[in-house]
């Protein structure tokens, strides 16, 4: 098969991350099969097992990468406890206190264990039209929604690839539901995360709890959902932002949700524990 | 609900032919076989839908019709589009038998490669090396092979 011309190169670390030949083209296969297109997807994972063969098509074709700065240093981080206190100061002047009520648009959870998720929702007029992956891809499913086409069958992979943001988007299968049901059909590799088969399987449960609502809440109001996210899970912190596009089916059903991600300065930080 | 209709046709050897309809008998294999050689030129071109359509003097959602087979391509759509993504008009039938239908091989390869596909996704989702280890070491055996002694 050609090398799509229209897609962009991208350096070959990145592409051959996969022992099974190149990710990039693999995640390209995985989106046409799910769309229902064999012949491409069956093209482009032919073309990702050529890789192994003839040696990667992104490596002889991509130009000299830039310096890279260096890997940032572990962030030295301390999980305590402290107890609420009972006895805080009444203020000076006599004001009253009010009760906290927390906001709808930040929420946030936490557990025993120091893992910790906060979501924020951004409205969705906020992302940049240009230069950005997920305005790029928010725009073109505004097209297709405009059109009446948002069903994952009208994908166009060549404008993922444009949108540059293959390897950072995962698909998620929502047609039962039960959001423990839920399934990833396609997990971005490009996304420093642990990959579970379901939202639900993963072991921190405020973090799979908090998917599986953004999920459904997606599923259940067929409108895009664009979150600020950032967590601590197990001994890593997370900065991302996360886009949200419900696809339907020919009976107008969300089935499928197309999640794309971009990360902040700061994600996959290591964080040292200690007492 | 649309009509079916049948004819026979004295040519054909007494072939029944029987009108389809989309919305009842979903697009015709052959169509959707087309559709699908048009998409997978047009991605190997770096075309997107858009500047496809904008090429022939069509939408986007023609175009996505066509490649889904829902619609069909006209003999002289057919003719600018095999100029235009430069291809001979029979790259649009490649694949198709002497009847119509897509050769099986095709049909079976995806099969394995779905299988394969959902082994590897289970074989990684298993996440204590050790355990990982010993399916392989199962399959290996079941397999009659013993060229992998598991990690």
């Amino acid at each position: 098969m050609h090398v799509p011309r229209g897609i962009p190169q991208l350096p070959a670390e990145v592409v051959c991350a996969s022992a099974e030949g190149c990710s990039y083209l693999r995640a390209l296969s995985t989106i046409e099969h799910i769309a229902g297109f064999e012949h491409t997807a069956q093209a482009y994972a032919d073309a990702a097992g050529l890789c192994r063969e003839q040696g990667c098509w992104a490596a002889s074709t991509s130009q000299p990468k830039p310096p890279q700065p260096e890997a940032a240093e572990p962030i030295p981080f301390k999980a305590f406890y402290r107890a609420p206190r009972s006895d805080a100061a009444v203020p000076a002047d006599g004001a009253q206190t009010l009760p906290f009520v927390r906001s709808d648009l930040v929420d946030v959870s936490s557990d025993s264990d120091g893992n910790y998720v906060e979501r924020r929702v951004l409205k969705l007029d906020s992302l940049p039209q240009r230069g950005d992956p997920l305005g790029t891809l928010y725009e073109y499913w505004s097209d297709l929604r405009a059109a009446g086409a948002c069903r994952f069958s009208n994908i166009d992979t060549v404008q993922l690839a444009r949108a540059e943001i293959i390897g950072k988007l995962h698909i998620v299968d929502v047609s039962n539901s039960d959001p423990h049901n839920f399934h990833f059909e396609l997990f971005g590799y490009a996304v420093p995360i642990a990959r579970y088969e379901s939202p639900c399987a993963h072991p921190v449960k405020i973090w799979a709890e908090s998917l599986m609502r953004d999920y459904n809440t997606v599923r259940m109001s067929a409108a895009p959902r664009l979150h600020r996210l950032r967590c601590n899970l197990g001994d890593t912190s997370h900065h991302y932002t996360r886009l949200i596009l419900p696809f339907h089916d020919k009976r107008a059903r969300v089935t499928r949700l197309l999640v794309a991600i971009r990360e902040e300065p700061g994600n996959a930080v290591q964080l040292k524990t200690g007492h | 609900m649309a009509k079916v209709m049948s004819a026979t046709d004295p040519d054909a050897g007494g072939v029944t032919f029987k009108r389809r309809t989309v919305i009842v008998d979903g697009p015709d294999p052959i169509d959707q076989h087309v559709g699908g050689q048009l998409r997978l030129r047009r991605a190997q071109s770096g075309m997107t839908q858009t500047e496809l359509g904008a090429k022939v003097g069509l939408s986007f959602q023609a175009v996505q019709k066509y490649e889904t087979g829902e619609n069909r391509i006209s003999a002289s759509r057919l003719y600018q589009l095999a100029r235009i993504l430069d291809v001979p008009l029979s790259y649009f039938f490649e694949g198709l038998d002497e009847t119509g239908h897509a050769e099986e091989g095709a049909g079976a390869a995806e099969l394995t490669r779905k299988e394969a596909s959902m082994v590897l996704g289970a074989y990684y989702g298993i996440k204590d090396p050790r355990l990982r280890s010993a399916c392989l070491l199962i399959m290996t055996r079941m397999a009659g092979r013993t060229d992998v002694d598991g990690e």
